[in-house]
């Protein structure tokens, strides 16, 4: 049994603190994946403790059929899909690149004015997160997860629960309509 | 293979999922076909700008509310647990965030290519918080020294050709707006230039990354060039910015009809 595996057993047999270190291990990436989907930060921490709370709800019904990460991403891509469904401001983003908070970023390097190269890579970077967050959420989730977080093939089908040859047509589709999306915008 | 089947292939090549034969028929096709080679390379350029994205941190504060909302439901075991791990690795999660966020800012203030980096960095960011943090740290002091050994000079011979030129927008006092930044002179008035580059790592690839952002797509690209259509002043003006950018540019062509320009990069010394 691996430390992961440990922490999930003592976690479901209420011991809080192996459930702080569960959260620990994926706060930041779940945050992330809120973050890509919204292109919000502040839904986005809505979102992520959304999904954390669920997760510590039902923790005694996940049963290791799969694995504890494509468990806990499959919680937040139907808490996204939810919010998106609702009617939430989830989809609203793509026609207003850039409305969205950069102050973070912009706080940091206030007191020098930017290099004018940087203002056209934020500039990019804003545009690219606006088209993906643009996407409609079966697209975007693709592309997240696997052009950002990395995960393969095997392990998005089993978030998605769909099957492999969906998700390869749902990446290959995607990209090419963020291809298409950026290109729009850019023009 | 027809058209249609190759671009589905495309993305499924680019994560290696093909098996050999597929594969090879995919990169026959693409070595004859100039519209999927093109459809290729833009799907390529998109998987690498996507990948370059960086991680958010955690917002300030965020384990606390969300430790806050745990027990609001009532959530037991968390409530009078005053110095539980979770709050101890708030604490520490908040002086690794301060950290990180000085590196981010010097990573930002350097002038090197944040969205032109190194795809392999990607895979660093996938790992648990806290370590991809202290790994974080130590690309950040990296950076730092490349960027004072080697993109500064570089960049300031960038401006001092700028200000010889008279080109005011060179001036480090001046805070640009993006829009401002667009307004050029110059533009690219053959179907041919050189770019003479310091950077060992500027690519046909980046060339072709910066290119499909100004709509402008890739006809042919070989190891050390690319060729793109430009089908507008605006067009050209964009790609002569970003040229720019990149070193120093070169008319060395002799065609002034040509709807197509090939970029040469030529490193120098
Ligand atoms: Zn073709």
């Amino acid at each position: 049994m691996n430390d992961e595996a440990l922490l999930i057993e003592r976690a479901q047999n209420g011991d809080v603190s192996a459930f702080e270190e569960l959260v620990s291990l994926y706060a930041k990436k779940i945050y992330n994946y809120c973050y890509r989907m919204t292109d919000s930060r502040e839904d986005a921490e809505d979102l992520a403790q959304e999904v954390f709370i669920k997760v510590y709800r039902n923790l005694k019904s996940f049963k290791g059929d799969s694995r504890f990460s494509t468990w806990i991403y499959r919680i937040a891509y139907n808490t996204c899909v939810d919010r998106y469904r609702k009617g939430r401001k989830l989809d609203t983003v793509s026609l207003n690149p850039g409305k969205n908070e950069d102050s973070v970023e912009i706080e940091l390097v206030s007191s020098d004015p930017l290099p004018e190269e940087e203002v056209i890579k934020r500039e990019r970077y804003r545009k690219l997160q606006a088209c993906i967050a643009g996407l409609k959420p079966e697209y975007k989730t693709v592309i997240i997860l696997r052009d950002i977080q990395n995960y393969s093939y095997e392990e998005i089908a089993e978030i998605l629960q769909v099957p492999l040859g969906t998700v390869k047509s749902h990446i290959s589709r995607a990209r090419a309509a963020l291809c298409d999306a950026l290109r729009e915008m850019l023009e | 293979m027809d058209c249609r089947v190759v671009q589905e292939l495309i993305s499924p090549y680019i994560d290696g999922e093909l098996d050999r034969e597929e594969a090879r028929q995919l990169e026959a096709h693409i070595e004859s076909c100039s519209e999927c080679r093109q459809r290729f390379g833009q799907i390529k350029a998109v998987v690498q700008m996507v990948g370059v994205l960086e991680e958010e941190e955690l917002p300030d504060g965020f384990l606390d509310r969300l430790q806050a909302r745990l027990e609001a439901e009532q959530v037991t075991g968390m409530v009078h647990r005053k110095h539980s791990r979770f709050s101890r690795w708030v604490k520490w999660m908040g002086i690794a965030a301060a950290a990180a966020i000085i590196v981010l800012a010097i990573r930002v203030l350097s002038l090197d290519g944040l969205l032109y980096t190194s795809p392999q960095e990607k895979g660093q960011t996938d790992s648990a918080a806290p370590e991809s943090m202290s790994k974080s740290l130590l690309e950040g002091s990296q950076d730092e020294e490349s960027a004072g050994s080697s993109d500064r000079p570089a960049d300031d011979a960038e401006k001092q050709q700028k200000l010889d030129r008279g080109d005011v927008s060179a001036s480090d006092a001046e805070s640009e707006t993006s829009e401002q930044a667009q307004e050029v002179d110059g533009y690219i008035k053959s179907d041919k230039v050189e770019l003479r580059v310091q950077d060992v790592c500027i690519t046909p690839q980046t060339l072709m990354i910066r290119a499909i952002q100004h709509g402008i797509d890739m006809v042919d690209q070989t190891e050390n060039s690319i060729t793109l259509k430009v089908t507008s002043i605006e067009q050209r003006k964009a790609l002569y910015r970003e040229l720019e950018l990149l070193g120093v540019v070169e008319e060395v062509g002799t065609n002034f009809e040509s709807d197509t320009v090939t970029i040469v990069i030529v490193e120098q010394e």
